[in-house]
């Protein structure tokens, strides 16, 4: 049983503490997946944990040994489609041992039951998705971001930014009470025989941005499940309309750090890339200051880029920032001299690409989130070589 | 001192070798040498270093006018001298994540230096168009795929080859641009997206240093040198040609007064023409626009195109040194006044050169805030200090102290 925890630093120092309660984590950054995975990486890094794994691809090999696997936000089609027969085979297998499965926005409605192709590889629990029809409103605003078509209806979100949740179960990680959390187009649910509702949508912020009007909105959410588990007990799915994990929402992200502790599954198995050396990062510290600064450049003039979801400017910007912030301070990585070399080369591509002003923003954007994904794992990797330091832990206070 | 107003690191280049060491800068150096020409003097001593380009105290801050950082080097014949780097540029250096930026020994290529986000590479210059001073700034521009590079650079042309920023005269009299050209340095590229917090009483003190120094209308170059006293008469010949104006980083006064010379003045629409005019952006241009002939305006233009000092520009075939000795002794009292206010010159005749200006030149480059700005319009800048706790008594002793390295100069 977790002890009464209430901030992000007294959650890092429990896990500090009993580093034995951290499991491994792998977090899903491959096709599919927008930058929200990189939110994931921040929070846990901000909760001190450690044991994280960046993957482009979830197969048996990559979720053996793990405790708990992550997949966020970003296009439910293109994820399923990514990671097809052989993904959601693996994924399946490692909940069916015991795994815990987090998924949040396109993450949470990847594991919902449906009978489109691909997403019927993932038919893991049945909650309806309430925000479909056939026949939906004229938005009043980004309309681009409202409706995706979804078989002969839509998919349709009709708020976006914060908004509030009541948690209405008391699970061993989290207690009764009304917390926000952002949403950027996630589920709402439905509840079945084959679910527990763990939080229900309950009402807006002045950081609620209504796409149609207010009254519509509240129709379809107020009252309806923002975060779902399977009803089984020993299937740890859990599903999640609003982004957790967004380190702006330090509440929320409480949520995501004790379902971690209290139901990622315990393993000894060894993630760790072993006998690595440092190498040396100078050069790829360079280009990506080189990619930032043409990228911060040319993004301006850049339209928003549809493909089966709509992209803007500034997802270039956030991965690009978020491998700088990475590396910008570090000589060294852990990292195999094979990664650096592919990270290297996609960072050189990327950045002729930017210069020429051939700009193929699907492939940009790929590459990007291909080097986030090294990025990340050289930067938690270097996390675990690092004493623990509970002196300093103290000092961060509780 | 409350707050955080450097990044506490520079960087030392090996023009010989190309090594790159990029180096902590303690709070003890800062605390000695706090920006600008004191830091500058004080890296070069302790890294055998040629020359130094640094930073000043509050460079890229709040504080109005906080524009400026130095270039100092060591010339064996007059001793270390000391020129200013304002526009955008001067900032850019605090923002590219180095206080300062170290050059040691000479390179046997010609190469420039790039430097942006604390990082800084030697890179080879062949691929850079030096035809001129604009064709140079726009491929290294278009080399890094970004407008907002700011470029130190110098002309081809010219006994002594002023330094220029971006496309425009930096009001460079000591030849800077001769000295990276020695070095064979052929360009500094700066870009740097650092930040930095501001404490609530410094925000609140830089507002009201702002407002009260706004009270006074000022705009163009001309205005400040009526403020210096000028005759109004010759300024008119600008001013009939001025398009706009333009002020330097976070400065309340738009000083640089953008002359067209190739299309009409009150063209509102972007101009077609290429080049269609110039920044008129140091009295020394002011002073040959004025004293010069009929086809005077398009000389200064080709100057700043081609990196020319004006004087030169204006004298042609004499060296800067020749015709500042020739034509001192009739500059009017205007422009003496100007540059004993803020643009002290170890390269002007000695009598003329103060030490009470060549004080408040060091001191406000150390501060890191425009000359003009303190000189002309004698701002005080005691409350920002005072508003950061620190001590501006013994800031302006270690002004005095370095300013006499200067003046001490052979």
């Amino acid at each position: 049983m977790l002890p009464e925890i209430k901030s992000r630093a007294a959650l890092r120092r429990f896990i500090h503490t009993f580093p034995e309660e951290e499991s491994w984590v792998v977090v899903y950054t491959g096709e599919g997946t927008s930058h929200s995975w990189l939110w994931v990486g921040e929070t846990l890094e901000a909760l001190g944990w450690k044991r994280v794994v960046f993957s482009a691809s979830l197969t048996f090999d990559v979720l053996s040994g793990a405790g708990a696997c992550v997949v966020s936000g970003g296009d439910t089609f293109a994820i399923a489609e990514s990671l097809g027969h052989e993904g959601a085979t693996a994924l399946r297998s490692f909940i069916r041992s015991g795994g815990l499965y987090i998924g949040t926005c396109a993450g949470g409605y990847l594991v919902l039951r449906s009978s489109k192709e691909p997403l019927n590889l993932f038919n893991f629990i049945r909650a309806p998705i309430a925000n479909l029809r056939e026949v939906i409103p004229e938005p009043v605003r980004m309309k681009e971001k409202f409706a995706q078509p979804y078989g002969c209806r839509y998919v349709f979100h009709p708020v976006r930014g914060e908004i509030e949740i009541h948690v209405v179960k008391n699970f061993p990680f989290v207690s009764k009470g009304i917390i926000t959390a952002p949403i950027y187009g996630g589920p709402v649910m439905e509840e079945t025989e084959e679910v527990e509702v763990i939080a229900r949508y309950c009402g807006f912020t002045d950081k609620t941005e209504f796409l149609v009007d207010r009254e519509f909105a509240d129709e379809i959410y107020t009252g309806r499940a923002a975060a779902v588990r399977a009803a089984h007990k020993d299937l740890k799915i859990y599903a999640f309309g609003p982004h957790i994990e967004h380190p702006e929402y330090e509440e929320a992200n409480l949520i995501l750090g004790k379902l971690l502790v209290c139901e990622g599954k315990r393993t000894e198995a060894e993630k760790e890339v072993s006998h690595v050396d440092a190498l040396d990062i100078h050069k790829i510290r360079a280009l990506a200051s080189n990619l930032r600064i043409a990228l911060e450049s040319k993004t301006r003039r850049l339209e928003g880029w549809k493909g089966s979801k709509y992209l803007m400017a500034y997802h270039f910007l956030t991965f690009v920032n978020a491998i700088w912030d990475k590396v910008r301070r570090k000589r060294n990585a852990i990292a195999l001299p094979e990664e650096v070399e592919e990270v290297r080369t996609l960072l050189e591509e990327s950045l002729s690409h930017v210069k020429s002003g051939e700009l193929e923003a699907g492939t940009l954007l790929s590459s990007l989130n291909s080097c986030a994904s090294h990025v990340f794992n050289w930067h938690f990797r270097a996390m675990r070589t690092e004493k623990r330091d509970l002196s300093s832990e103290n000092a961060a206070g509780i | 001192m409350k707050g955080r107003f450097f990044n506490e690191r520079y960087v030392v280049v090996n023009l010989e070798n190309g090594e790159i060491d990029e180096r902590e800068l303690s709070s003890e150096v800062l605390e000695k040498a706090p920006g600008g020409p004191l830091l500058a003097l004080h890296l070069l001593e302790d890294t055998g270093g040629t020359a130094a380009f640094a930073a000043g105290l509050f460079t890229g801050t709040f504080v109005p006018a906080s524009c400026a950082s130095t270039l100092v080097w060591l010339n064996e014949a007059t001793g270390p001298v000391v020129t200013h780097l304002l526009w955008h540029t001067g900032a850019e250096l605090k923002y590219s994540g180095f206080d300062a930026v170290v050059l040691k020994g000479k390179s046997s290529e010609r190469v420039y230096l790039w430097i942006h986000d604390g990082i800084c590479e030697v890179l080879p210059a062949s691929a850079l168009n030096t035809e001129s001073v604009w064709t140079l700034v726009d491929s290294v521009r278009g080399e890094h795929a970004d407008e907002n590079i700011q470029v130190i650079s110098y002309g081809k042309e010219g006994g002594l080859k002023p330094l220029m920023v971006d496309y425009w005269y930096s009001g460079d009299i000591c030849g800077a641009g001769d000295m990276l050209d020695n070095l064979n340095v052929q360009a500094v590229a700066l870009r740097g997206m650092e930040s930095f917090e501001a404490d609530e009483d410094f925000f609140s003190a830089c507002v009201e240093l702002r407002r009260s120094a706004v009270s006074e209308e000022c705009k163009g170059m001309g205005r400040v040198l009526e403020l210096s006293g000028a005759d109004t008469g010759p300024l008119e010949k600008i001013k009939e040609r001025v398009h706009r104006y333009s002020a330097c980083f976070n400065c309340p006064y738009p000083c640089q007064s953008f002359l067209m010379v190739k299309d009409e003045p009150s063209r509102l629409k972007e101009s077609e023409i290429d080049e269609p005019g110039f920044l008129l952006s140091d009295p020394f241009q002011t002073l040959a626009l004025v004293t010069g002939g009929s086809d005077v305006i398009e000389t200064m233009w080709n100057a700043v195109r081609t990196g020319t000092h004006p004087l030169e520009a204006l004298y042609h075939g004499k060296e800067l040194s020749t015709v500042v000795e020739e034509i001192w002794q009739d500059v009017p009292g205007w422009f003496k006044n100007f540059v004993k206010k803020c643009r002290a010159s170890l390269t002007l005749p000695p009598g003329d050169c103060l030490e009470d200006a060549v004080k408040r030149y060091v001191f406000s480059l150390s501060a890191g805030v425009c000359p003009i700005f303190t000189g002309v319009f004698s701002v005080n800048l005691s409350p920002v200090f005072g508003s950061i706790k620190y001590d501006y008594g013994a800031f302006e002793e270690q002004v005095h102290s370095t300013a006499k390295v200067f003046l001490d100069a052979p």
